[in-house]
């Protein structure tokens, strides 16, 4: 084995370990759901979460993420991104994130803002502000790291096209 | 200065003007076809991603998760009458059309059946429906090729439209003003869809066996459209228009050359049917061949693709035919003869 082929083998066991342990710190869950009104054991209406599998057009869906620090470490940095799927729409006022910074992109992920300073431009090159329909990315910036142990969920809620 | 100023006052009302003409015309611009939604079977996917560093290490480090559903198919129509108002037909009258508008405003491809009810209360007289077509050939309007409604049903796509007709008899004995029903009903072919409240989950009735959902319309739309009898009446006024004698004056002496007028009005409302004029020479006069015009433009004498000839139709007399004619319509026919 010469020198070469030795780099490369541990370039791709160090790979492999990252990729590994990339999964191991965090666990994200991707969660979609529906809300439908019910009738509880006193009698009183109230709204239910149910898995999004019966989804119709004009359905509000509400998207989470579920996500836990299940590493001995304090995650830093942490920054969840969340494209909105094609044929959503999202509402206003929907995103969520205890003790996260909540900004959207218009530009397919590129750059990110608060919804008072995002402007989308027309064919003409006119610039108007942005509504929820043109946000293509939703971000959740975490304003203090991790702890070992610390879960939450960041969600938003999208109207099926 | 004040003249100046009126000039300027003019161009602003001028601007103004231009602008109500293209908000109008802005308003008058055909509306985009409705979307009526995500098609049917459509997979939605979301991907949410969690890029973090650990403790002091500053690698970055990222999760990904996803979860994805599939869309449903919602099962809607809307059937429309298109006339602007009324038809108006005779009493009686054969195969006049109604015409209506069956749009799929569901997600997904979905088949609909027809039918046409002629019996309903309220109205004055029931006409028989006799048969139901669908636009096909291009040329608004009913034709005869365009294709006959199939008793299967029509297979619409998610948001396409298709134009119907009805073609019904109109019964003898009614007068001005009686009016005649027809409702139309379109329904999904979807096993127990049509008239199911809307919500309803029909396991496996979507595209590639996701499940169906009946929609607002209940699976089905009805549209009701009317006849009304209008009557229509042909009046006929002959006249001479000119006379020139041999001499160059205007007596009618034997030589001299008679130009004859006839107007043709057709008034009232409704469709004057099979309408046709004829003239016989008088006795003692000559036709002169090649003098017929219908409204200043020249008709051959021979029976042939104009309206009209000399001696064909029926002997030494002009015929003009016009068909079923529409009120209302003025023709005027002129045709010169000599006085033998």
């Amino acid at each position: 084995m010469n020198i070469k082929n030795t780099m490369i083998t541990f370039v791709l066991l160090l790979a492999m370990q990252t990729a590994a342990l990339a999964q191991g710190h965090i666990r994200l869950q991707s969660v979609a759901e529906v809300e439908k009104k019910v009738m509880n054991e006193e009698g009183k209406i109230e709204l239910k979460r149910l898995p999004a599998t019966k989804v119709v057009p004009g359905t509000e869906v509400i998207f989470s993420q579920h996500y836990e620090n299940i590493s001995g470490e304090s995650a830093e940095n942490a920054v969840i991104t969340n494209p909105i799927p094609e044929h959503m729409v999202y509402q206003p006022a929907s995103a969520h994130g205890m003790d996260t910074k909540i900004t959207f992109s218009v530009d397919n992920g590129k750059s990110y803002n608060i919804p008072a300073k995002l402007f989308v431009f027309d064919a003409a090159g006119r610039k108007f502000p942005a509504r929820p329909k043109d946000y293509t990315h939703i971000r959740w910036t975490f304003e203090h790291p991790l702890p070992s142990g610390a879960k939450g969920t960041v969600s938003f809620r999208a109207i099926l096209e | 200065m004040k003249r100046l100023k009126e000039e300027k006052n003019n161009y602003f009302c001028t601007l103004l003007v231009w602008w109500a003409l293209a908000a109008v015309l802005a308003a008058m611009q055909p509306l985009p076809a409705y979307a009526v939604g995500t098609a049917a079977g459509t997979t939605i996917a979301n991907t949410a991603t969690v890029y973090y560093t650990l403790g002091s290490d500053p690698t970055p480090l990222t999760v990904t998760a996803s979860n994805s559903f599939d869309v449903l198919e919602v099962i809607d129509v809307a059937l429309t009458w298109q006339d602007a108002a009324s038809v108006p037909v005779n009493s009686p009258h054969s195969d006049r059309v109604l015409t209506f508008l069956l749009t799929n405003t569901g997600n997904g491809s979905e088949a609909f059946s027809l039918t046409a009810d002629d019996v309903l209360g309220g109205d004055q007289f029931d006409p028989a429906v006799q048969s139901l077509w669908i636009e096909s050939n291009g040329n608004a309007g009913f034709q005869s090729d365009d294709t006959p409604y199939p008793a299967t049903g029509i297979t619409m796509a998610a948001d396409e439209a298709a134009t119907v007709y009805v073609l019904s008899d109109i019964p003898s004995g009614y007068g001005d003003g009686d009016r005649g029903d027809v409702q139309v009903t379109a329904q999904s072919l979807t096993p127990s869809a049509a008239d199911q409240p809307p919500g309803t989950l029909l396991t496996g009735s979507g595209p590639g066996g996701l499940d169906a959902v009946v929609g607002t319309s209940r699976a089905e739309s009805r549209a009701t459209a009317a006849y009304a009898v209008a009557t229509v009446s042909v009046s006929l006024t002959k006249s001479i228009g000119q006379i020139v004698d041999l001499a160059g004056g205007d007596r009618p002496s034997t030589g001299a050359r008679v130009t004859y007028r006839i107007q043709v009005d057709v008034s009232g409302g409704g469709t004057a049917q099979a309408l046709v004029v004829s003239d016989p020479i008088p006795a003692n006069m000559t036709y002169v061949p090649g003098s017929l015009l219908l409204d200043g433009v020249a008709l051959t004498d021979a029976a042939d693709g104009d309206m009209g000839d000399f001696d064909n139709t029926a002997l030494n007399t002009v015929t003009v035919v016009f068909n079923d004619t529409v009120a209302p319509a003025t023709w005027i026919i002129a045709f010169e003869t000599t006085i033998d």
